[in-house]
């Protein structure tokens, strides 16, 4: 039987990331971070590789985008989530159970973990079926599935694996213990064995309510020489069944299909990147899944945010402020300038982050977009400061510049961000304007940063984009929209901030 | 302290309550009650800070606390009774975590102490059959005396003296995760002399394990194997000497508020200061009179006579204070709410009688001396706090405002205060505001007077507040003088 791959669709077999180099825009957009983020939300360092590969293919990005549709409904969000946590926690077992020496306790936690398994298994088979799917590679996944847990030798399993366990939950034995020795023979049914019962029973007034027993407290894993001791005494008492369990063990080391464990690994990253989301939707945050084109240079964003940024502020409670992009017919070059700290770079990213979270299928941060779908993301983003001569600055900015011209196709997605910073206003502005016209021929994708307002002047393919920073007093908005001023009188201003006026501490009050 | 279930300390404080605390001096009163002892200060802390609002709960309190008054000196010794039995355990040393034997030894020596503390309750409930009246006590009484009988107390101890073990431990069990034995059901103790028939049959078995050579990590496996036959059994003596324990800390922390009643109560007739049981009417009812109404913590810090206050304010939505500096408005703000916490935490209050509807929650609003907030001005630190208390409001709240709105402008803060007071008198928040914003006093003055008292401190009549219109200078200049001397 297979298991066809979630991920990559139907009729190819699990691609093993293996090692994937981190790609070179990932730090300058955070992207790395996001990675990280949604590698421990999806507790799998493994799906950090998943993540840095984006695909051009509109087939594959769509196919990924109906399983993330799935996925977002939260009844079958709980299924999978389900199962890859059973999942995880069998592989950890596994291990354990590796390590343990004595082969009567080994034996028994396999036997369980192989029943606990089975069942995991089937619920997953059986949750399947139960829920409303549209995505075909979640279609195919339940008819996988379903084909698997009905395979004779499954079934067996499980039966054997069942019946052993009822065995060895019948054996029941008596104890003495005395000084240094233990006594250990066949358990007597007409003896009373509930000194415990009496105890509480003669301080039953002092309960403050009748309830039952505390639970009992979980024995940890191990087994120390005294409880392997008494193991070996009780395994001579009931001989049979012992043999029975170490036949099984042997007979199923491993049995856990390869299918089953690539299948986890790719609803990690399925399940990691929403978990990631979460808490942003839960802050009000908007998440669209875009349309997407390879052919199609046309962008449009409304809403949309940098969402590493948007982490971090949502963690903090703190308010993370959506913008809309859009480059129209043959417009090709953003050309964003304003003030410092007005949430320039923040766009830059948005930018790009935009176009790889499409290529991976991702939900991407914004109430609605369409996103080209580009060969390959090329960033210019500042280094930190070298204590270098401006010359030489200036210097590697130009072969960069090169560089990145030189990979760049039609197809590409340039972002550059504060370029030319170190050089004079006038020699910024020629340099800049030769290199926007070299973007402006290669006609591909671009977001430029720049302290130059007027380059988006320069050339018909280039739009302006001005961030303005509207400082209330106690927030910062970053809005490329101007606010004007409401003239309201200073200190009932100050009380609107703090929701004081009357009609907002009504409305405070009486919801 | 409820008719049906336990005070508990660790309900949280109310948001705000350091404003609270700090504004109305409840640390004094708090001190009135608990004359040094830290438990008692604690206690007093968290039932004011922890309102009630339902007349009943309230009435059941001021019953009980009427019982106390009557009886104070057996109040006060079953009260050091369960303090006594519940710092006895406290000096019982408890072994190292995860030994049941040592649980079990410990908690065999707790019950052998708490059997002596059990008939001390008893003995000194006795002569007292018809003291009490209040369901709270009734109850107390009927349970030790019934519950806590003799007979009872010899059979424990008969019970206490078999835990020994001296002929061995015999359990059952069955096998658990990895085939650890689990579930080991103790045995009644095999007794002397001779053995049962299981015994002999254990003895008979031939499987026995003997711990090989004296190895110190086989003792400690021994040891735990030994703790976790004996564990359910040693968490039920636990567990009995816990609710014990129990029993007694919940008897210290709820006699204990009533001592410091009974503590205040001494200082406050030794004085001569007249107290009441309240009437508290339900939330929202608007019913606020009250005679001789003074502030209890000013009282406590005083030697000479405190001034008390008539008011009657029934039906009243907003009291709006004015007059003179240090002419009794801060007092008599902080008269206002502590007698309302007081109230409905089932206390007497400082007053000759005082009746008033149930407050949703105390919030004052005062002054602050100087400005801690480095970036935003004192206007905005002020509206924080206000909008922090805004909150929190609900319909029959009730707000002590000092001051308020002073930190800018009087045109400015009258347009504020207005803003503010009227949304929150609107919607049924009482509001006690004390102000020299006369531009604001004007105006509301100017509005038809329903729902509106106005009070004023005059130079005349020592503290006392009498009804009466805002008067145009709030005499800054003569206490100035007063203080500076003449600035002639």
């Amino acid at each position: 039987m297979a298991i066809r791959s979630i991920l990559f669709g139907a009729g190819e077999s699990f691609p093993v990331p293996g090692e994937v180099a981190e790609p070179e825009y990932f730090r300058d957009l955070n992207l790395d971070r996001i990675a990280a983020g949604v590698a421990e939300a999806g507790k799998e360092p493994g799906v950090a590789a998943l993540f840095r590969l984006p695909t051009r293919d509109t087939r594959l990005v769509a196919f990924r985008q109906q399983v993330f549709r799935d996925l977002e409904e939260p009844g079958v969000r709980e299924v999978a989530e389900r199962f890859a946590a059973a999942m995880a926690r069998t592989r950890r077992r596994l291990e354990l159970i590796g390590r343990m020496k004595h082969p009567p306790q080994a034996h028994r936690w396999h036997l369980d973990l192989v029943l606990e398994h089975a069942d995991a298994v089937t619920a997953f088979a059986g949750a399947l079926e139960g829920i409303e799917l549209t995505a075909p590679g979640l279609r195919a996944l339940r008819d996988d599935m379903t084909e698997h847990v009905r395979e004779a030798s499954f079934l067996r399993l499980r039966e054997q694996a069942r019946a052993l366990h009822d065995r060895l939950g019948e054996v029941r034995y008596d104890i003495l213990l005395r000084g240094d020795r233990i006594t250990v023979a066949h358990h007597d049914p007409a003896e009373r064995f509930d000194y415990a019962e009496q105890v509480l029973a003669m301080f039953a007034r002092f309960r403050p309510d009748p309830g039952g027993r505390p639970p009992e407290r979980p024995g940890d894993m191990g087994l120390d020489q005294v409880e392997a001791g008494v193991l070996d005494l009780v395994v001579e008492l009931f001989p049979d069944v012992f043999r029975d369990l170490a036949a099984f063990s042997e007979a199923h080391r491993g049995f856990i299909p390869a299918g089953l464990i690539g299948l986890e690994r790719e609803l990690r990253f399925y399940l990691g990147y929403l978990a990631y989301l979460a808490p942003l939707r839960e802050a009000g945050l908007p998440f669209c899944h875009p349309a997407v084109s390879a052919t199609d240079k046309t962008l449009l964003a409304h809403d949309a945010f940098d969402l590493a940024l948007a982490a971090v502020l949502a963690e903090r409670g703190e308010r993370v402020v959506g913008n809309d992009l859009s480059l129209d017919g043959d417009e090709r070059v953003l050309v964003v300038s304003g003030p410092n700290q007005g949430g320039k770079t923040t766009l830059s990213r948005t930018f790009g982050q935009l176009h790889h979270l499409a290529a991976l299928g991702c939900p991407v941060p914004g109430s609605r977009a369409r996103v080209f779908l580009p060969d390959r993301i090329l960033t210019h983003y500042e280094r930190a400061e070298h204590p270098e001569a401006l010359a030489s600055k200036l210097e590697d900015e130009l072969l960069r510049m090169r560089d990145i011209l030189a990979l760049a196709t039609p197809d590409s997605v340039i972002i550059l961000n504060e370029i030319f910073t170190s050089t004079t206003w006038d020699d910024a502005r020629e340099l800049s304007a030769t290199v926007l016209a070299g973007l402006s021929r290669l006609d591909a994708p671009c977001l430029w940063v720049s302290f130059l307002d007027e380059l988006s002047g320069l050339d018909p393919k280039a739009v302006s984009m001005v961030g303005a920073v509207a400082e209330d007093g106690t927030t910062r908005t970053y809005k490329v929209v101007r606010r004007p001023p409401d003239g309201r009188a200073h200190a009932l201003a100050i009380a609107e901030r703090h929701g004081l006026t009357r009609a907002r501490i009504t409305e405070r009050i009486g919801r | 302290m409820f008719a049906d279930g336990d005070f508990d300390l660790r309900t949280p404080e109310p948001a705000l309550a350091a404003d609270l605390v700090a504004d109305l001096h409840l640390e004094t009163l708090w001190a009135g009650m608990a004359r040094g002892d830290g438990r008692l200060f604690a206690l007093a802390r968290a039932a004011t800070l922890t309102p009630l609002r339902d007349p009943a709960a309230i009435a059941y309190r001021q019953e009980a606390l009427d019982d106390c008054l009557r009886n104070a000196a057996a109040v006060r010794a079953l009260h050091a009774v369960a303090d006594a039995a519940a710092t006895a355990e406290e000096k019982i040393i408890r072994g190292p975590a995860g030994s049941s034997e040592g649980l079990l030894n410990r908690s065999v020596r707790v019950l052998e102490l708490f059997c002596g503390h059990l008939r001390e309750l008893g003995r000194l409930v006795a002569p007292h059959t018809h003291g009490f009246r209040s369901a709270a006590f009734t109850r107390l009484l009927t349970v030790i005396r019934t519950e806590l009988d003799e007979e009872y107390l010899r059979s424990v101890e008969t019970f206490l003296r078999r835990f020994d073990f001296e002929h061995g431990i015999i359990a059952g069990a069955r096998l658990g995760e990895g085939n650890k034995g689990i579930v080991f059901r103790l045995h009644e103790p095999p007794g002397k002399g001779r053995p049962s028939a299981l015994h002999r049959r254990l003895k008979k078995s031939g499987l026995t394990y003997t711990l090989p050579g004296k190895y110190e990590e086989g003792w400690r496996a021994l040891n735990a194997f030994r703790s976790r036959l004996l564990g359910g059994v040693a968490g039920a003596v636990s567990e009995s000497a816990d609710h014990i324990r129990d029993f007694f800390r919940a008897l210290r922390t709820e006699l204990g508020f009533y001592v410091g009643c009974l503590n205040l109560a001494e200082t406050l007739s030794r004085r001569g200061l007249p107290f009441c049981l309240p009437e508290v009417r339900p939330p929202g009812t608007g019913v606020f009179t009250a005679h001789e109404l003074y502030d209890p913590c000013l009282a406590l810090r005083l030697d000479g006579p405190v001034t008390g206050n008539d008011v009657g304010a029934d039906g009243i939505g907003l009291i709006v204070v004015t007059g003179a500096n240090r002419g009794g408005k801060s007092t008599f703000l902080r008269s206002v709410g502590a007698a309302h916490l007081m109230a409905q935490c089932g206390m007497f209050v400082p007053a000759r009688s005082f009746s008033a509807a149930a407050a949703e929650g105390v919030f004052t609003h005062f002054k602050r001396e100087e400005d801690r907030s480095m970036t935003s001005g004192k206007l905005d630190e002020e509206l924080a706090r206000m909008s922090g208390i805004v909150d929190r409001l609900r319909p029959g709240s009730l707000v002590l405002c000092n001051e308020s709105f002073m930190s800018t402008n009087e045109r400015e803060g009258s347009d504020i205060a207005d803003e503010i007071v009227g949304a929150l008198t609107g919607l049924g928040v009482r509001v006690v505001l004390v102000t020299h914003l006369h531009e604001f006093a004007r105006r509301a003055r100017a509005e038809p007077p329903d729902g509106r008292l106005f009070l004023t401190a005059g130079r005349e009549g020592g503290f006392r507040l009498r009804p009466g219109v805002p008067s145009p200078t709030a005499h800054a200049s003569e206490l100035y003088a007063r203080v500076f001397g003449s600035r002639d």
